[in-house]
């Protein structure tokens, strides 16, 4: 998480596909001179032993949150989007280089489908490569996803806003008070989708990201028959409660799934109510 | 006293007479209660003509019964007509229908009331009247079609039942003087509408009877001339007809149970002398009737707008911090004798923080504490805790458990919005990022940033890791331990207390119950019990509506955290302190639905509720 606010890295544009690059880092811009704090020091406790976790302890929910973020990347929708419902068995061992590898039994449940749906069961495992700024690697496999699988309803929301006039643009979901249209669903999925690659890529032991809200979305021109939406979501990190900002211009059609074209990393001048533009 | 709205409708049908009076009868024999059955039945204060005598004259044979059927309801009847067909109706249903005689007119007329009961004491009653208006004839002949209507012979629904309960009373002739003025001749007097008083002004006559009760008595909607059709009368409840209604508070039937009755000032030596005179103790209970009434119809009135504040309360919406404060004072209003409202301190922006507390007496009771709101995008937590602080105080009024036993040992203490600066600014919309403040708002050594995290600023192991030292950061724990104001109130205020036995605190979200500690990984010393009591806890929490809570210490479910209250609380001996992170788990995050704050609130006070429970059962 701190990685965001490194001296020495520069802000680039970044094409993603589905296999993520390593992170290229912004500006700490407003933040004013000075290292960014330190990693959290360890104590003999947080070494969790190599060996079993507790499933319901952060260190194995944050492992598999990572594990959902790749989850939701391959075969999240406008109408499909997975969370994690419980981690039913974890453990975790040191690997070579100074990373760490954690091995996990959940379960998913689709968002979508309400409380109605069915749980998914899954195993992963999720490495942690030594250097703070490396993405996480995970090998993933749950049942009865073997093949993509697009609903009717994706594809009439497709057909709805390919439509060359279609140009949607909304704010603030859900708005303050917890609200999203039934319109705006679909795009709430789909900007958590397109956040899943940030957020898998931005990933460590050290964080724990949700999307808190998807502050815009701006529909582009359709290109090569796929939707194209501009984000900018903001994203919130459990353990330092840290609500950080994402611009990102994503594609997705039933097809081909989402794909994360562009990121750009937002500097809020901390804490002042100036918008950051 | 029990304000009931039939007692209302009682205030407002008769009059506050100075000087009236209420007496305490006590029957002591079988003969007492027949004089005041009697009493009771001809209701004109005092001494009069038994409605018996009048009763046998009135009884006939079969023919009643003809009589009745071939009555023309499809007509208009003068009085004498009308009155002669109520007899016949009492007659014939005379074990239904009594009449009785409640006055005189100012021409002196009797007032007569049908009264339809199938007997008891004490039955709420129903009061319908025509007539009041003389030449609104058509509500007269309907009352007379009505009363023939009413009676339960043929058990039709549901009059037999209404029967059961209640007792119907029908006027029909209110205004007797001014519907006989209707029927004379020439044409123009049938548009007659008042009594037939004399008035100030000789050439005019009459009050309309429906402007003369003492209901705002002399506001505007009526006349001061008494040549107006609306003229409302000299004084209040001037008029004779409105005046003589003697009513009985209870009914007499056995001599275990005082008969109370009201007695106006005019006839209150003859009703004396009538008691004394047939050895019947009574007692005046109320001296001064209408101060009496005066003050109780105060307090209804009262009560009855503070209720509908907080009936129309809605708990399935966020409100602001106004909204909320006002809430606090309605909340105490309705419920004095529980709760009172303890302002500790001001915030750094100087605002009020303010405590509820539930008590039910006593010094110093051992105390359980609940806060919410102290990170202010968090608004699960404050919405919550406005339902809660409703819902203590109702079941404590309703006597549902446990809470009477709770607050029969112990005091709670509810801090809705421990930080009030913070959840103000999350409601500024000109910033869309200000939703998501979770600080204070002090001023730092960075000026570009403000605010420190009220959960790191505790003193338990405040600087240790798990927490920031850049006043930017979301978790910056602030210059010093206790540096922010808003903890150094509430650390004040439960340290001077001094007999805190559970520190709570809401937060959200991810849906976890907590226990210390946060600053360390290693269990706390009561870590078993603690454990033991969140996972019952959390039991019945998932009970309401299958909500899952994960339950373990702050350090292994969210992450290391140093300078938390509650490990504040656990290391000052206060064992039970548990930290709640609500609804959801991330789908909604900090903007949870509205529509979830109802279920969210009560499934957090099945768990609250156990706790509770526990520790009052579990002093130390």
């Amino acid at each position: 998480m701190k990685v965001f606010c490194s001296l020495w890295l520069l802000l680039s544009l970044v094409k993603l596909s589905p296999a993520p690059p390593a992170s290229q880092d912004p500006p700490f811009a407003c933040r004013g001179a000075g290292d960014p704090a330190p990693p959290q020091p360890e104590t003999p406790e947080d070494m969790a032993s190599s060996g079993d976790l507790e499933p319901t302890h952060y260190p194995a929910r944050r492992a598999a949150t990572v594990a959902l973020h790749q989850l939701n990347t391959r075969h999240g929708s406008p109408h499909r989007l997975f969370a994690l419902q419980e981690v039913h068995k974890a453990s975790a061992e040191d690997v070579a280089a100074g990373g760490r590898k954690y091995s996990l039994d959940f379960s998913v449940t689709d968002w979508a489908s309400g409380s109605a749906g069915p749980a998914l069961r899954c195993s992963a495992e999720v490495m942690f490569p030594g250097t703070e700024r490396s993405s996480p690697d995970v090998q993933l496999r749950c049942e009865a996803l073997q093949q993509i699988n697009s609903t009717a309803q994706d594809h009439a929301f497709y057909q709805k806003y390919i439509a060359p006039e279609s140009a949607v643009s909304a704010q603030h979901i859900p708005d303050s008070y917890g609200n999203v249209s039934e319109e705006m669903q679909p795009f709430w999925r789909l900007a958590r989708v397109a956040a899943s690659f940030i957020m898998l890529r931005e990933s460590s032991e050290n964080t724990e990201f949700n999307m808190a809200q998807v502050a815009s979305v701006t529909q582009q021109e359709s290109s090569e028959k796929q939707l194209m939406l501009e984000f900018v979501v903001l994203l919130h990190d459990l353990p330092s409660q840290e609500i950080v900002q994402w611009k990102l211009l994503a594609s997705w059609s039933p097809d081909r799934g989402v794909r994360v074209l562009q990121t750009e990393w937002q500097p809020r001048c901390p804490h002042d109510t100036k918008p950051p533009n | 006293m029990n304000v009931s709205l039939v007692s209302y409708l009682k205030c407002l049908f008769f009059f506050f007479l100075n000087r009236d009076q209420v007496l305490r009868i006590n029957a002591e024999s079988e003969n007492h209660i027949q004089i005041l059955k009697k009493l009771e039945r001809d209701v004109d204060s005092g001494v009069s003509e038994h409605l018996v005598r009048e009763r046998e004259e009135m009884v006939r044979n079969a023919d009643v019964e003809r009589q009745t059927k071939s009555f023309n309801f499809a007509a208009y009847h003068d009085l004498e007509t009308i009155y002669n067909f109520m007899d016949t109706l009492v007659a014939s249903h005379s074990n239904l229908i009594t009449k009785v005689n409640i006055g005189s007119t100012y021409e002196n007329r009797p007032m007569y009331v049908l009264k339809f009961s199938t007997g008891g004491e004490k039955k709420p009653a129903i009061w319908i009247d025509a007539g009041i208006h003389a030449r609104e004839w058509i509500s007269h002949a309907t009352a007379v079609w009505l009363a023939d209507r009413v009676n339960f012979k043929e058990n039709r629904a549901p009059v037999p039942s209404i029967l059961s309960q209640m007792d119907i009373y029908l006027m029909i002739v209110a205004n007797p003087d001014g519907y006989v003025f209707t029927h004379r001749s020439p044409n123009f007097y049938r548009l007659w509408r008042k009594s037939r008083s004399a008035t100030s002004n000789p050439k005019c006559h009459g009050v309309d009877l429906n402007r003369n009760w003492d209901a705002e008595f002399g506001g505007p909607g009526a006349s001061d001339d008494p040549c107006a059709e609306d003229y409302r009368g000299p004084s209040a409840q001037s008029e004779i007809e409105v005046k003589n209604i003697l009513d009985f508070w209870t009914h007499a039937v056995s001599t275990e149970q005082p008969v109370d009755i009201r007695v106006p000032h005019s006839s209150l030596y003859a009703l004396k002398d009538f008691l004394k005179k047939n050895n019947i103790p009574f007692t005046v209970i109320i001296n001064n009737v209408q101060e009496h009434l005066v003050r109780e119809r105060e307090e209804m009135v009262r009560n009855a707008k503070m209720e509908s504040k907080t009936k129309s309360f809605n708990f399935a919406a966020y409100h602001d911090l106004e909204t909320i404060y006002n809430f606090m004072d309605t909340l105490v209003a309705n419920h004095s004798k529980l709760i009172s409202k303890v302002n500790i301190g001001s915030t750094y922006e100087n605002r009020s923080m303010y405590v509820l507390k539930f008590s039910t007496g006593g010094e110093k009771k051992p105390a359980i504490w609940i806060d919410a709101g102290i990170h202010a995008r968090e608004w699960i937590s404050h919405a919550t805790a406005v339902w809660l602080a409703d819902r203590i105080a109702k079941d404590f009024k309703e006597n549902r458990a446990h809470v009477p036993s709770i607050l029969s040992q112990m005091d709670i203490y509810l801090m809705i919005v421990a930080n009030p600066d913070g959840y103000v600014f999350t409601h500024i919309s000109s910033s869309p990022l200000s939703r998501f403040w979770c600080k204070s708002r002090s001023a730092t050594s960075n000026p570009k940033c403000h605010g420190v995290d009220l959960n790191r600023n505790w003193d338990a192991e405040f600087g240790g890791p798990g927490a920031s030292d850049d006043p930017c950061a979301e978790d910056y724990r602030g210059p010093s331990a206790q540096s922010e104001i808003e903890v150094k109130n509430i650390v004040k205020f439960i340290m001077s207390h001094g007999n805190f036995k559970s520190f709570m605190t809401l937060h959200s979200y991810m849906q976890l119950l907590m226990y210390p500690y946060g600053y360390i990984g290693i269990d706390a010393p009561d870590w078993p019990e603690l454990h033991d009591v969140a996972t019952k806890a959390s039991k019945a929490l998932n009970s309401w509506h299958g909500t899952v809570y994960k339950v373990g210490s702050i350090f292994h479910t969210i992450d290391q955290a140093s300078g938390t209250s509650v490990d504040w609380a656990y290391l000052r001996g206060i064992k039970y302190s548990f930290a709640f992170a609500l609804r959801d788990t991330g789908e909604y995050g900090f903007l949870l639905p509205a529509d979830q704050i109802v279920s969210t609130a009560r499934e957090t006070w099945f768990a609250l509720r156990y706790i509770m429970k526990y520790v009052c059962d579990h002093p130390y």
